[in-house]
């Protein structure tokens, strides 16, 4: 980002204000700001801690594309939470990578906040968090996610998540066969 | 929208499952078979306990038999399994769970079991080939059916006189496609199948069996969903669906 930018006086200048500010403005996709303490934002999330170290932070708001106005507000909302509760995301997971991570469970406060949010904003939420890096951010709507699915029949996981069945039948019978055990019921 | 999710956050959320769920959520669609299939999240490793009961172990004494090592409790849970199963018969083989019996397979935890059919005669080039030592291949990860595999021998027991004396040491093996005799669960009869050699052939220029080897116990391991065989003095035969590898 910016690397072709000059480095002229006015550029150093316009970094050293910034450095001295205490948050940092995110633009969504839909052209919405939203501030965000810079320790926070540093700290939760590794695209941020990145930008902000690398001086492509915007005064007049960091263009996130890929984020819409309700996502980011509820990136914001989790760190402006997060803030003074818990240490440093790098700490509390260091690897997104499937069963090698180990899991801390939701803080109280983390489960509400995933909770009231609708299926749509939760996807949204995800997406945002991975863009980001946000690996705590992560690790909690993933988890929220995969408490939805437990114990649901495929029909059932296909309606909840609103999931096409690309399958033939055929191709179904033979996965049902595959993994007849897991189909037989206690 | 969940087909929306980058598969490295799908694949997230769903490695938090347990198998069961995970299994269903499989089959949910295409996508999500992919990431789980890709992955090998359904190993069956998590499938299945990992407290071990009790082990089989055979004694190689003048009447050759299993026993059965475990605590009392998990004896009295298979009451009668040993005497019923495995009467002046030993183990010859285990994978996952399931137990090779002379003429049978059986399952300790449910108490099931299953005769396996009268063997045939394997050929190949109107030769007759002795086949040592029959394995299991069983994966629940895979499927809930079983496989038993025969696998033949170059090197004859010296006393089965049936097998040709005249065939020549020189000739490569084995040979691609290799037959063996399989017994599936899912037809519940032995067929002959071939296997095709990978990898460089020049390995099998000659039988270098060092003279005397017998192959009295052939041993086996079904890893990842393949069969590593042990195959004479030295080396060892990888074995997938339809080909096979030597490793050694």
């Amino acid at each position: 980002m910016e690397v072709d930018k000059g480095k002229g006086e006015a550029e150093e200048t316009r970094k050293v204000a910034e450095a001295d500010r205490d948050t940092v403005t995110l633009k969504s996709s839909d052209g919405k700001l939203f501030e965000v303490s810079k320790e926070a934002a540093a700290r939760l999330s590794t695209v941020l801690a990145g930008m902000i170290a690398g001086g492509s932070i915007d005064d007049n708001g960091t263009d996130l594309k890929q984020i819409g106005s309700e996502a980011l507000e509820n990136v914001v909302d989790y760190c402006n939470k997060h803030a003074n509760s818990i240490p440093s995301a790098a700490l509390i997971s260091s690897s997104i990578s499937f069963n090698t991570a180990p899991f801390k469970e939701p803080e109280e406060w983390e489960r509400k906040f995933v909770d009231r949010l609708s299926h749509d904003a939760l996807f949204d939420l995800v997406e945002a968090a991975n863009f980001l890096g946000m690996e705590r951010l992560l690790d909690v709507t993933c988890h929220k996610i995969s408490e939805m699915m437990k114990g649901k029949s495929p029909d059932q996981i296909r309606e909840v998540f609103n999931i096409k069945n690309d399958y033939t039948k055929e191709e179904l019978e033979e996965i049902r066969q595959e993994l007849a055990w897991a189909f037989y019921d206690d | 929208m969940a087909q929306l999710l980058p598969d490295d956050v799908l694949a997230d959320i769903l490695g938090r499952l347990p198998p069961r769920s995970l299994a269903l959520s499989r089959c949910a669609c295409r996508a999500w078979r992919n990431v789980v299939d890709s992955r090998d999240m359904l190993c069956a490793d998590l499938l299945l306990p990992h407290a071990l009961g009790g082990i089989f172990y055979n004694l190689k004494d003048a009447a050759p038999s299993s026993r059965f090592l475990a605590h009392p409790s998990v004896r009295d849970a298979i009451p009668g399994f040993l005497d019923d199963y495995t009467h002046e018969d030993e183990v010859h083989g285990h994978c996952n769970g399931l137990l090779l019996l002379k003429d049978s397979v059986a399952n300790p935890a449910t108490q099931q079991w299953a005769s396996l059919p009268p063997r045939p005669s394997l050929y190949m080039g109107n030769k007759y080939y002795a086949t040592c030592g029959s394995h299991l291949v069983y994966d629940p990860a895979v499927s809930p059916h079983y496989q038993v595999v025969s696998i033949p021998y170059d090197n004859p027991c010296k006393s089965k006189q049936e097998l040709d004396p005249t065939r020549e040491k020189s000739v490569e093996w084995p040979p691609s496609p290799l037959r063996l005799l399989v017994f599936s669960s899912r037809t519940g009869q032995w067929e002959e199948m071939p296997f095709l050699r990978e990898g460089d052939p020049t390995w099998a220029a000659v039988a270098s069996i060092p003279s005397g080897f017998q192959v009295d116990q052939c041993y086996a391991v079904y890893w990842q969903q393949q069969l590593y065989a042990y195959w004479k003095a030295d080396s060892i035969m990888r074995y997938t669906r339809s080909s096979w590898f030597i490793l050694i």
